[in-house]
């Protein structure tokens, strides 16, 4: 990789499966625990950097994103609304089970954006959804007796109202 | 605990459960009367809620009206700029008992609620931003409305002085999605009688100048903030004027005029 200028500069990453994408560097920067990995490296990175918890789906949804946004952030004539467009679609494109795999991955990669854009994303699935749904979600074991949780319910009646059924 | 069934859901989506922080960012995400219902999900859920509302029956009579009129989208909850005694009583109680400030401000009241968040007014000058779920607040300066309303040149002759309760015409707090930021608006006459409309965006804690947004006849003498059908609806169409005005700023159609940072 001889002659490449510093502005063009590619970072390979490895994903779990082995898979390798190649990332501009300006990219790389939005990447956080990329970025610290080529940092601590004195910027001399030439072989792949392997994510070891990072899958082949997440990584190459997360590099849309942000090789999205770097576009439209590029043009400001229009950004905002095709921002908006795309992210919507970015979120309705995702099944429940790939949008959190996608939060873990984000999490992980410390990709601070869109780790807000998905919790904001998460919270409105689950806004106005009953408790069973949100456990269903988050594939949580309900842990309260019968009692107990009748009781809990009972205490906070009013925040009940508006709920959607299932 | 049904161990067997527990290990099957969690081979299921095993790289799938989310870590206690993660889950709390998301919860941080969602509106306050919605977190109360979700409490119910598990004992861990239950201790990541931070404020035992239903054991506070001062919050929970707060939060009750409060946030079920935020709840729908489009309009914010207007509450009276001078409040009732009773409300006062319930705002100084809940003040108190959650450690809004180590010092409870003396003179405070109650300006608006949105999505949860409290927005109070304290002298001197200040507006403070309150969110009641985790207990943190922001201050807001509007020392530029005080200085705007305030005659500078005859010290000799009366000097007006800008009080936020009485000379604010109209005060709105209201959440703009499209930015994912809270924004305050208020309306106040300037030093010769003019209509003034300036926006504080929390995010940045910057104030903009809305005058070129507005209708030019807008009759605001009439309008008291006293909380009444008529002027949360007259505010909540302000509010869709304004946030449009805010997209222009955004498409750099309009270029604002910022009053102080």
């Amino acid at each position: 990789m001889s002659g490449i200028s510093d502005t063009e500069r590619m970072i390979t990453l490895k994903t779990v499966e082995g898979t390798l994408f190649d990332v501009k560097s300006s990219i790389a920067k939005d990447i956080k625990t990329v970025q610290a990995f080529i940092d601590d490296s004195d910027d001399d990175v030439t072989s792949p950097i392997p994510l070891p918890n990072v899958f082949t789906r997440e990584l190459s949804r997360i590099l849309d994103y942000l090789n999205n946004h770097h576009r439209f952030r590029s043009d400001i004539e229009k950004a905002d609304e095709e921002m908006a467009r795309y992210d919507a679609e970015f979120a309705k494109s995702m099944s429940h089970e790939e949008l959190k795999a996608l939060i873990l991955a984000a999490n992980y990669l410390n990709v601070k954006d869109l780790l807000e854009f998905l919790n904001q994303t998460v919270a409105d699935v689950i806004q106005n959804k009953s408790v069973e749904f949100v456990r269903n979600f988050f594939g949580i074991e309900n842990d309260y007796t019968p009692e107990e949780e009748e009781k809990l319910r009972n205490e906070n009646e009013w925040a009940f109202n508006g709920v959607e059924q299932d | 605990m049904e161990q067997s069934s527990m290990e099957k859901k969690k081979l299921k989506s095993i790289n799938h459960l989310l870590p206690p922080e993660l889950i709390q960012a998301i919860l941080l995400r969602v509106p306050i009367k919605h977190l109360v219902c979700v409490r119910c999900v598990s004992k861990l859920w239950n201790t990541l809620i931070p404020i035992p509302i239903s054991q506070n029956p001062i919050l929970t009579s707060l939060s009750h009206p409060l946030i079920h009129a935020s709840s729908s989208k489009t309009i914010l909850t207007l509450t009276p700029l001078t409040s009732t005694h009773c409300f006062k009583m319930i705002m100084m109680a809940l003040i108190q008992r959650i450690p809004f400030m180590k010092n409870p401000p003396s003179d405070f009241h109650f300006l608006g609620s949105c999505r949860g968040f409290v927005l109070l007014h304290s002298e001197p000058q200040f507006l403070i931003l309150w969110n009641p779920l985790t207990d943190s607040s922001k201050r807001i300066s509007y020392s530029h409305m005080v200085n705007a309303t305030t005659s500078n040149r005859d010290y000799d002759c009366l000097v007006k002085v800008f009080c936020f309760l009485h000379d604010a015409l109209l005060c709105g707090f209201e959440y703009d999605a499209s930015q994912d930021d809270y924004v305050v608006v208020v309306a106040y006459k300037g030093k010769h009688g003019e209509n003034h409309c300036d926006l504080c965006c929390l995010r940045s804690n910057s104030w903009i100048n809305l005058d070129p947004a507005l209708p030019k006849s807008l009759y605001w003498d009439y309008w008291k903030p006293r909380g009444c059908s008529v002027t949360g609806l007259f505010i909540g169409l302000l509010m869709s004027t304004v946030l449009t005005f805010l997209s222009l700023i955004r498409r750099k159609e309009v270029s604002p005029r910022y009053l102080c940072q």
